[in-house]
Protein backbone atom coordinates (compact mmCIF):
# COMPACT_ATOMS: atom_id res chain seq x y z
CA UNK A 1 0.00 0.00 0.00
CA UNK A 2 2.27 2.54 -1.07
CA UNK A 3 1.74 5.26 -3.61
CA UNK A 4 5.24 4.37 -5.87
CA UNK A 5 4.35 3.76 -9.26
CA UNK A 6 4.99 -0.20 -10.31
CA UNK A 7 6.12 -1.12 -13.79
CA UNK A 8 4.10 -3.37 -15.57
CA UNK A 9 5.84 -6.77 -15.20
CA UNK A 10 4.67 -5.90 -11.01
CA UNK A 11 1.29 -5.17 -12.25
CA UNK A 12 1.08 -8.53 -13.97
CA UNK A 13 2.76 -10.31 -11.00
CA UNK A 14 0.58 -9.13 -8.49
CA UNK A 15 -2.30 -9.75 -10.76
CA UNK A 16 -1.98 -12.97 -11.51
CA UNK A 17 -0.92 -14.32 -7.71
CA UNK A 18 -4.22 -12.56 -6.96
CA UNK A 19 -6.24 -14.02 -9.74
CA UNK A 20 -4.51 -17.31 -8.16
CA UNK A 21 -5.72 -16.49 -4.80
CA UNK A 22 -9.40 -14.80 -5.69
CA UNK A 23 -10.14 -16.83 -8.74
CA UNK A 24 -11.67 -14.85 -11.69
CA UNK A 25 -14.88 -12.58 -12.12
CA UNK A 26 -16.42 -11.77 -15.23
CA UNK A 27 -17.57 -8.62 -16.98
CA UNK A 28 -19.71 -7.96 -20.01
CA UNK A 29 -17.89 -7.50 -22.58
CA UNK A 30 -18.37 -8.18 -26.24
CA UNK A 31 -16.51 -7.71 -29.09
CA UNK A 32 -16.93 -7.93 -32.90
CA UNK A 33 -15.16 -6.42 -35.93
CA UNK A 34 -16.87 -3.09 -37.90
CA UNK A 35 -15.24 -1.66 -40.93
CA UNK A 36 -12.01 -3.24 -40.30
CA UNK A 37 -11.77 -2.17 -37.01
CA UNK A 38 -12.25 -4.29 -33.92
CA UNK A 39 -14.86 -3.04 -31.64
CA UNK A 40 -14.81 -4.12 -27.90
CA UNK A 41 -18.02 -3.04 -25.85
CA UNK A 42 -18.14 -3.50 -22.37
CA UNK A 43 -21.24 -2.81 -20.11
CA UNK A 44 -21.46 -2.36 -16.19
CA UNK A 45 -18.42 -1.26 -14.44
CA UNK A 46 -14.42 -1.63 -14.97
CA UNK A 47 -12.65 -1.75 -11.60
CA UNK A 48 -10.85 -3.62 -9.35
CA UNK A 49 -12.84 -6.90 -9.95
CA UNK A 50 -13.55 -6.49 -13.53
CA UNK A 51 -10.06 -4.92 -15.00
CA UNK A 52 -8.04 -8.10 -15.14
CA UNK A 53 -10.27 -9.61 -17.90
CA UNK A 54 -11.01 -6.02 -19.57
CA UNK A 55 -7.58 -6.29 -19.89
CA UNK A 56 -7.31 -9.34 -21.29
CA UNK A 57 -9.62 -9.30 -23.59
CA UNK A 58 -8.18 -6.00 -25.23
CA UNK A 59 -4.50 -7.67 -24.94
CA UNK A 60 -6.20 -10.87 -27.02
CA UNK A 61 -7.51 -8.74 -29.77
CA UNK A 62 -3.73 -6.84 -30.09
CA UNK A 63 -2.51 -10.95 -29.96
CA UNK A 64 -4.81 -11.83 -32.71
CA UNK A 65 -3.28 -8.93 -34.64
CA UNK A 66 -5.90 -6.21 -35.24
CA UNK A 67 -4.92 -3.37 -35.90
CA UNK A 68 -7.41 -1.16 -35.06
CA UNK A 69 -9.04 -1.43 -31.68
CA UNK A 70 -12.16 0.49 -29.93
CA UNK A 71 -12.91 0.64 -26.75
CA UNK A 72 -17.07 1.62 -26.68
CA UNK A 73 -17.97 3.11 -23.18
CA UNK A 74 -21.21 3.88 -23.92
CA UNK A 75 -22.57 1.25 -21.23
CA UNK A 76 -19.99 1.73 -18.93
CA UNK A 77 -21.06 3.24 -14.96
CA UNK A 78 -17.04 4.14 -14.04
CA UNK A 79 -13.62 3.31 -14.61
CA UNK A 80 -11.42 3.40 -11.29
CA UNK A 81 -7.65 3.52 -11.66
CA UNK A 82 -7.30 -0.38 -11.85
CA UNK A 83 -9.18 -0.05 -15.18
CA UNK A 84 -6.77 2.69 -16.43
CA UNK A 85 -4.39 0.58 -15.51
CA UNK A 86 -5.18 -1.83 -18.01
CA UNK A 87 -5.57 0.89 -20.55
CA UNK A 88 -2.68 2.05 -20.06
CA UNK A 89 -0.90 -1.19 -20.69
CA UNK A 90 -3.11 -1.81 -23.88
CA UNK A 91 -2.23 1.44 -24.90
CA UNK A 92 1.73 0.99 -24.55
CA UNK A 93 1.08 -2.12 -26.68
CA UNK A 94 -0.31 -0.51 -29.09
CA UNK A 95 2.24 2.12 -29.01
CA UNK A 96 5.06 -0.36 -29.59
CA UNK A 97 3.43 -2.70 -32.12
CA UNK A 98 1.75 0.23 -34.22
CA UNK A 99 -1.88 -0.56 -33.65
CA UNK A 100 -4.34 2.35 -33.99
CA UNK A 101 -6.04 2.51 -30.33
CA UNK A 102 -8.85 4.62 -29.84
CA UNK A 103 -11.85 5.13 -26.96
CA UNK A 104 -15.75 6.44 -27.90
CA UNK A 105 -19.06 6.72 -26.17
CA UNK A 106 -17.33 8.47 -22.42
CA UNK A 107 -20.46 9.67 -20.41
CA UNK A 108 -19.90 12.88 -18.84
CA UNK A 109 -19.21 11.32 -15.42
CA UNK A 110 -16.49 8.65 -17.39
CA UNK A 111 -15.14 12.00 -18.97
CA UNK A 112 -14.51 13.31 -15.94
CA UNK A 113 -12.58 10.58 -14.78
CA UNK A 114 -10.05 10.33 -17.32
CA UNK A 115 -9.40 13.98 -17.04
CA UNK A 116 -8.72 13.34 -13.03
CA UNK A 117 -5.71 11.42 -13.94
CA UNK A 118 -5.48 13.48 -17.16
CA UNK A 119 -5.70 10.02 -19.19
CA UNK A 120 -7.86 12.25 -21.56
CA UNK A 121 -4.27 13.72 -22.98
CA UNK A 122 -2.83 10.13 -23.71
CA UNK A 123 -5.74 8.29 -25.48
CA UNK A 124 -7.67 8.48 -29.35
CA UNK A 125 -11.11 9.81 -28.05
CA UNK A 126 -14.56 10.13 -30.39
CA UNK A 127 -17.71 11.33 -29.20
CA UNK A 128 -19.44 8.16 -31.30
CA UNK A 129 -18.55 5.25 -32.41
CA UNK A 130 -19.78 6.19 -35.83
CA UNK A 131 -17.54 8.89 -35.91
CA UNK A 132 -14.68 6.41 -34.50
CA UNK A 133 -14.92 3.81 -36.90
CA UNK A 134 -14.60 6.68 -39.49
CA UNK A 135 -11.80 7.74 -38.38
CA UNK A 136 -10.06 5.01 -37.06
CA UNK A 137 -10.52 2.87 -40.20
CA UNK A 138 -9.63 5.49 -42.61
CA UNK A 139 -5.91 6.06 -40.86
CA UNK B 1 -30.38 10.71 8.50
CA UNK B 2 -29.95 6.84 6.88
CA UNK B 3 -27.24 4.64 7.97
CA UNK B 4 -26.41 1.72 7.07
CA UNK B 5 -23.34 -1.14 7.62
CA UNK B 6 -21.75 -3.32 5.31
CA UNK B 7 -19.66 -6.53 6.77
CA UNK B 8 -16.74 -8.01 4.02
CA UNK B 9 -14.44 -10.24 4.07
CA UNK B 10 -11.20 -9.44 2.81
CA UNK B 11 -11.32 -11.36 -0.77
CA UNK B 12 -11.79 -9.68 -4.45
CA UNK B 13 -15.56 -11.38 -4.54
CA UNK B 14 -16.17 -9.15 -1.85
CA UNK B 15 -16.42 -5.87 -3.90
CA UNK B 16 -18.70 -6.35 -6.75
CA UNK B 17 -21.17 -7.15 -4.07
CA UNK B 18 -20.78 -4.12 -1.99
CA UNK B 19 -20.78 -2.09 -5.69
CA UNK B 20 -24.24 -3.71 -5.81
CA UNK B 21 -25.02 -2.97 -2.18
CA UNK B 22 -23.89 0.98 -2.59
CA UNK B 23 -26.13 1.17 -5.31
CA UNK B 24 -29.19 0.12 -3.79
CA UNK B 25 -28.21 2.29 -0.67
CA UNK B 26 -28.15 4.90 -3.27
CA UNK B 27 -31.80 4.59 -4.73
CA UNK B 28 -32.96 3.86 -1.59
CA UNK B 29 -32.03 7.23 -0.45
CA UNK B 30 -32.55 9.11 -3.98
CA UNK B 31 -28.93 9.69 -4.12
CA UNK B 32 -28.26 11.29 -7.82
CA UNK B 33 -26.19 8.41 -10.02
CA UNK B 34 -22.98 10.55 -10.03
CA UNK B 35 -22.15 10.67 -6.48
CA UNK B 36 -22.72 6.68 -6.13
CA UNK B 37 -20.86 6.43 -8.63
CA UNK B 38 -18.20 8.46 -7.25
CA UNK B 39 -18.83 6.78 -3.81
CA UNK B 40 -18.15 3.36 -5.57
CA UNK B 41 -14.92 4.47 -7.15
CA UNK B 42 -13.51 5.79 -3.96
CA UNK B 43 -14.59 2.37 -2.41
CA UNK B 44 -12.56 0.59 -5.10
CA UNK B 45 -9.46 2.14 -4.89
CA UNK B 46 -9.63 1.89 -0.97
CA UNK B 47 -10.86 -1.71 -0.74
CA UNK B 48 -7.95 -2.54 -3.52
CA UNK B 49 -5.09 -1.14 -1.41
CA UNK B 50 -6.62 -2.68 1.84
CA UNK B 51 -7.04 -6.31 0.08
CA UNK B 52 -3.54 -5.80 -2.02
CA UNK B 53 -1.01 -4.72 1.35
CA UNK B 54 -2.93 -4.58 4.02
CA UNK B 55 -2.93 -8.23 5.18
CA UNK B 56 0.43 -10.22 5.30
CA UNK B 57 -0.79 -13.64 7.10
CA UNK B 58 -3.50 -14.50 4.12
CA UNK B 59 -6.08 -15.00 7.23
CA UNK B 60 -9.35 -13.68 6.41
CA UNK B 61 -10.56 -10.52 8.13
CA UNK B 62 -13.22 -8.34 8.20
CA UNK B 63 -13.41 -4.94 6.84
CA UNK B 64 -16.30 -2.94 7.81
CA UNK B 65 -17.81 -0.33 5.70
CA UNK B 66 -20.54 2.12 7.41
CA UNK B 67 -22.37 4.58 4.89
CA UNK B 68 -25.08 7.08 6.33
CA UNK B 69 -26.40 10.06 4.74
CA UNK B 70 -25.96 13.57 6.97
CA UNK B 71 -27.17 17.08 6.38
CA UNK B 72 -26.55 16.89 2.50
CA UNK B 73 -23.98 14.68 2.61
CA UNK B 74 -22.96 11.07 1.75
CA UNK B 75 -20.46 9.60 4.55
CA UNK B 76 -18.64 6.41 4.18
CA UNK B 77 -16.25 5.50 6.85
CA UNK B 78 -14.08 2.16 6.34
CA UNK B 79 -11.95 -0.06 8.49
CA UNK B 80 -9.63 -2.43 8.64
CA UNK B 81 -7.58 -4.37 10.85
CA UNK B 82 -4.56 -4.55 8.89
CA UNK B 83 -1.08 -3.06 9.08
CA UNK B 84 -0.78 0.86 10.46
CA UNK B 85 -1.28 2.87 6.70
CA UNK B 86 -1.73 6.22 6.15
CA UNK B 87 -3.07 6.74 2.56
CA UNK B 88 -3.54 10.21 2.90
CA UNK B 89 -0.07 10.65 3.62
CA UNK B 90 1.28 9.35 0.11
CA UNK B 91 2.18 12.03 -2.23
CA UNK B 92 0.20 12.45 -5.03
CA UNK B 93 1.65 10.81 -8.24
CA UNK B 94 2.80 12.07 -11.42
CA UNK B 95 0.22 12.52 -13.64
CA UNK B 96 1.55 13.61 -16.60
CA UNK B 97 3.78 12.17 -19.40
CA UNK B 98 3.66 10.27 -22.48
CA UNK B 99 1.95 6.68 -22.50
CA UNK B 100 5.54 5.63 -23.14
CA UNK B 101 6.49 6.79 -19.83
CA UNK B 102 3.28 6.94 -17.29
CA UNK B 103 3.73 5.46 -14.76
CA UNK B 104 0.57 2.40 -14.42
CA UNK B 105 0.21 2.60 -10.34
CA UNK B 106 -0.51 4.67 -7.61
CA UNK B 107 -3.53 6.55 -8.71
CA UNK B 108 -6.28 4.96 -6.29
CA UNK B 109 -5.27 8.08 -3.67
CA UNK B 110 -5.15 10.33 -6.26
CA UNK B 111 -8.57 9.31 -7.84
CA UNK B 112 -9.84 9.33 -3.52
CA UNK B 113 -8.95 12.99 -3.50
CA UNK B 114 -9.66 14.41 -6.01
CA UNK B 115 -13.87 12.70 -6.12
CA UNK B 116 -14.66 12.92 -2.57
CA UNK B 117 -14.77 16.76 -0.69
CA UNK B 118 -13.60 15.68 2.37
CA UNK B 119 -10.60 12.66 3.62
CA UNK B 120 -9.75 11.86 7.21
CA UNK B 121 -7.56 8.85 8.62
CA UNK B 122 -7.19 7.87 12.12
CA UNK B 123 -5.49 4.67 13.49
CA UNK B 124 -7.11 3.66 16.47
CA UNK B 125 -6.75 0.37 18.65
CA UNK B 126 -5.37 -1.96 15.85
CA UNK B 127 -7.46 -0.17 13.00
CA UNK B 128 -7.05 1.94 10.07
CA UNK B 129 -10.58 3.99 9.40
CA UNK B 130 -10.85 5.92 6.45
CA UNK B 131 -13.66 8.66 6.32
CA UNK B 132 -14.99 9.94 3.08
CA UNK B 133 -17.55 12.88 2.56
CA UNK B 134 -18.80 13.54 -0.56
CA UNK B 135 -21.27 16.30 -0.77
CA UNK B 136 -24.76 14.91 -1.97
CA UNK B 137 -25.33 18.46 -4.68
CA UNK B 138 -21.96 18.16 -6.15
Amino acid sequence: MNGKPEGIASFYERKSRRDAVFGRQNVDIVEFNQEDVAVVEVRGRIDTTTSGEFGERLLGQIEAGARRVLVDLTHVAYISSAGFRALLIVGKQCEEKGRNFGLCGLSREVQRLFEIGTFDELFQIFPTRPEAISKLSSA
Amino acid sequence: MTQERFTLSNRIESLSALADAIEAFGERNGLPRSVVNDVNVALDEHLNNILSYAYVDGDEHEIIVDIETDNGSVIVAITDDGLAFDPLAVPTPEVSGSIGTRAVGGLGIHFIRSLMDECRYERKTGRNRLVLRKKISS
